[in-house]
């Protein structure tokens, strides 16, 4: 077999951090070949030093057996290197057809957009399941189809080579076997492909080969089974592979409702996405909402936290936060760590927790600091860093940290497992309970039911915008028809 | 489909523009069918801004320069006794040649750094037409500019500059819906997912810039033969911001709005005259208006009360006979 790819002492420097260093890596025609490692090893660099959109510091990079070092991100697109990215980048101006289209249509002088190409696209969104969807805006479409898009706008290129960054996050079980067969399918007829996954199920089920990435160098390399089997890759990346490793809650007795909410709605449009929820979180609680993609859960957290407008009554500690203006919420003791973090890239880390603790009295900041820094000791090392240079491992540390420094009685989270590493998700939730267990009481939103289930007291179930299914978080995952409806947890 | 709405598109502007080339001179004392004229003039400018900044999201305050630069050298082409025809095309490949050099260092540059540099462009070329005086005749510009002949005959002009605006606009009208122009707004929305999906960014941008150079040229040898002189104060840097805000009150991005835009920059301050100097606090309240609570600009309102009318005159059976076919 001959390799599509090959990068020799591949090293790339952003300033004094060397993100990647001497990789070498072969991609074999026709074959997959999964990139792991722990959050902030170098892995999304590598793809971008690939495909073009930063020159290496050093080394070659090899692609259908011509230099590609050098050459512009849509010189290589056109030569066949198709790459999707860990967060989708689409065009949200325009419908799933007419991002399809543009990309068939990528050069060229013609007026009008041929038949052919229109008859192309549609093939192509039907090999991947949205030819349903083809007029639909990409600005309206869920997580899991967006992720689709993305693979439709590589095949688009007719391409040899496709790099999926992190093709499934955010995806639920469902969608997750659709990909795994739409990747499959999509080397049947021939492409090579190299993905980066945390996922370790999806690896296993899908790669021929395995390059393990860490502190950006090449740690492995090797089938399957040669990987599962190496200490080093256990040890640095897989941690305990699976198994739960979180305490379970400590015992709740309290029954009053520090939250409580009435017949929650919130429209968007024509569309009702949260219907008449009923839901409440008792002081010193973990409580997770699950469900599928799309069932409404960011949007409850949101709506809660003032972020979107809503109908119902929410009481916090006797208030009503509905009638609260956003920021007053965290004086009333309410935080919220959002989806994908949203730190201040451009600020230190020290002061990312410093704003935290806004308008608070400089003595009680320093101790505040104190503790937060206590319960996340990594942060200490990193403290003078910008946030937008740390992993995001570390950067959904810092944003429980900044969440934490209003010292809010109850702490919401909006996935925090999102796109981080097996080890470093049993880390953020064996930190939940370490947050719960000294008296801030937890409501999380979570696609991981499985890890949610195992820190939470009590959990609630969404689909479509309702509760279906509550109750105590041991019998919900005991629960076989709760999690093969809605959790995804095979069983 | 599209392309007999494209079709449908190209019909109106050509009506339109016949039947204001037939209805206006009849219906408007003479002075308004001067209005008319530049109005129309703003209107070519105002769509090639348009095609850079709405459709690009590329910040350009080159307009006026680019717009100075076609008059110019019609100008002084025409003083140096070539015909009209010859005059204007080299007027127009000559500012494109601008254009094209101006999206080069513009393929570094974004946002706030991409609009301070074509507005330094606009100074400096604002400044060499008062200082170059030897071609521009400096402060006082150019007299009897020949042109077509039709020089303060404003209406012989009009179904000159109506055809032009037509042509210009159904040029931007076909643009939008071919395949350039949506790699062009696939680089709006995310230029690195574009270069991703192998569309070459550098050539649209250079592309765009060039293209807002030739219908600002285009305008400016329209301008010379509109009025048969020109002044450097008519180009003066300060002036492109006018063509900006046209744009954007008018809705980015919109081949309805750019037009729109420069008639309510340049028949507004027509009815206001009576107000004299509180014409300034009225108009630049409505600008602000516009901007703060209209998203989509004057195009954005348009569309969207024509949307809801033909909402409201199309009968929907089916929602309709649910509720009260059953009793």
């Amino acid at each position: 077999m001959t390799d599509i790819l090959r990068t020799q002492g591949l090293t790339r420097a952003f300033g004094g951090l060397v993100a990647l260093r001497d990789v070498d890596l072969a991609v074999s025609e026709g074959t997959i070949h999964a990139v792991i490692g722990p959050n902030g090893s170098g892995k999304t660099t590598l793809f971008n030093v690939i495909s073009g959109i930063y020159p290496p510091t050093a080394g070659k990079v090899e692609f259908l057996g011509r230099d590609a070092v050098g050459r512009r991100p849509e010189a290589l697109a056109d030569m066949g290197l198709g790459r999707t990215f860990q967060s989708s980048r689409l065009f949200m101006s325009m419908s799933v057809l007419e991002t399809v289209l543009v990309v068939l249509h990528r050069r060229g002088f013609a007026l009008t957009i041929s038949a052919a190409a229109r008859r192309r696209a549609l093939e192509i969104l039907d090999f991947v399941g949205l030819r349903d969807l083809a007029d639909t805006a990409c600005a309206s479409l869920p997580q899991g189809q967006r992720r689709l898009l993305e693979i439709a706008k590589v095949l688009a290129l007719d391409p040899k080579l496709v790099l999926l960054d992190e093709p499934h996050g955010g995806l639920n079980h469902a969608e997750t076997a659709r990909l795994i067969d739409t990747i499959r399918d999509m080397r049947r007829q021939g492409l090579t492909i190299l993905l980066i996954e945390h996922e370790m199920d999806v690896v296993m089920q899908l790669a021929d080969e395995i390059t393990v990435l860490n502190f950006g160098e090449r740690l492995a390399h090797g089938t399957p089974a040669e990987i599962q089997g190496n200490e080093a890759v256990v040890e640095a990346y897989l941690g305990s592979a699976g198994e739960t490793a979180v305490a379970p809650p400590h015992a709740q007795t309290d029954t009053s409702r520090l939250l409580d909410v009435r017949g929650l709605s919130v429209r968007f449009g024509d569309i009702e996405a949260v219907r008449g929820i009923d839901l409440h979180v008792a002081p010193g609680e973990i409580v997770s909402v699950l469900g599928n993609n799309g069932a409404g859960k960011s949007t409850t957290l949101k709506a809660i936290s003032r972020l979107l407008p809503a109908s119902g009554e929410v009481m916090f500690n006797g208030a009503d936060l509905l009638h609260q203006r956003t920021e007053k919420l965290v004086g009333l003791g309410v935080a919220l760590v959002p989806e994908r973090r949203r730190l201040f890239g451009g600020m230190s880390v020290l002061d990312n927790l410093r704003v935290g603790a806004y308008g608070r009295p400089p003595a009680e900041v320093q101790e505040v600091m104190a503790e937060v820094l206590d319960l996340f000791p990594s942060l200490k090392r990193l403290a003078g860093l910008l946030a937008a240079s740390l992993s995001g491992g570390e950067q959904q540390m810092l944003a429980i940290g900044r969440a934490l420094m209003s010292r809010p009685r109850l702490l919401m989270l909006d996935e925090p497992s999102l796109g981080l590493a097996p080890m470093l998700v049993d880390q953020v939730f064996a930190k939940l309970a370490d947050i719960n267990a000294r008296g801030t009481a937890v409501l999380l939103v979570e696609q991981n039911a499985r890890m949610a289930l195992a820190v939470s007291h009590r959990a609630y179930v969404l689909a479509s915008g309702r509760v279906v299914a509550e109750g105590d978080a041991k019998t919900l995952a005991a629960d076989e028809s709760v999690k093969n409806a809605y959790l995804g947890i095979a069983a | 489909m599209d392309s007999e709405r494209l079709g449908w598109k190209l019909a109106a502007i050509a009506g339109l523009a016949v039947v204001m080339a037939l209805g206006l001179p009849r219906l408007i004392d003479p002075y308004y069918v001067h209005v008319v004229d530049v109005t129309l003039i703003n209107v070519v400018i105002a769509i090639g801004l348009n095609l850079v900044l709405g459709f690009g999201g590329q910040i350009s305050f080159a307009q006026s320069a680019f717009f100075g630069i076609g008059a110019y050298t019609f100008g002084a082409l025409q003083a140096h006794g070539w015909p009209a025809i010859a005059a204007a095309s080299v007027a127009v490949v000559l500012t494109a040649c601008i254009g094209a050099l101006l999206g080069w260092p513009a393929l570094r540059l974004r946002g706030h750094y991409l609009a301070l540099a074509t507005i330094a462009f606009s100074l400096i070329m604002g400044e060499l037409m008062v200082d170059l005086d030897m071609i521009t005749g400096g402060a006082n510009g150019m007299m009897n500019i020949q042109g077509l002949g039709l020089a303060r005959d404003d209406i012989a002009m009009l179904p000159i500059l109506l055809a032009v605006a037509a042509v210009g606009i159904g040029a931007s009208v076909v643009f939008a819906s071919s395949p350039a122009g949506l790699r062009v707004r696939a680089f709006r929305d995310n230029a690195i997912a574009a270069q991703a999906a192998g569309v070459n960014i550098r050539a649209l941008k250079i592309g765009l810039f060039v293209a807002s150079a030739v219908y600002a040229s285009v305008a400016g040898v329209c301008y010379c033969c509109l009025l048969g002189y020109i002044s450097p104060d008519v180009f003066a840097w300060q002036t492109t911001f006018a063509y900006f805000a046209m744009v954007v009150v008018g809705g980015l991005g919109s081949n309805l709005g750019a037009p729109l835009g420069a008639m309510l920059y340049t028949l507004v301050p027509e009815w206001l005259r009576f107000l004299q100097e509180a014409y300034f606090v009225i108009f630049g309240t409505v600008v602000i208006i516009v901007i703060a609570v209209m998203p989509g600009g004057m195009a954005g309102l348009v569309t969207g009360l024509f949307d809801r009318l033909c909402r409201a005159l199309r009968p929907r059976p089916v929602a309709k006979a649910t509720p009260e076919g059953t009793p």
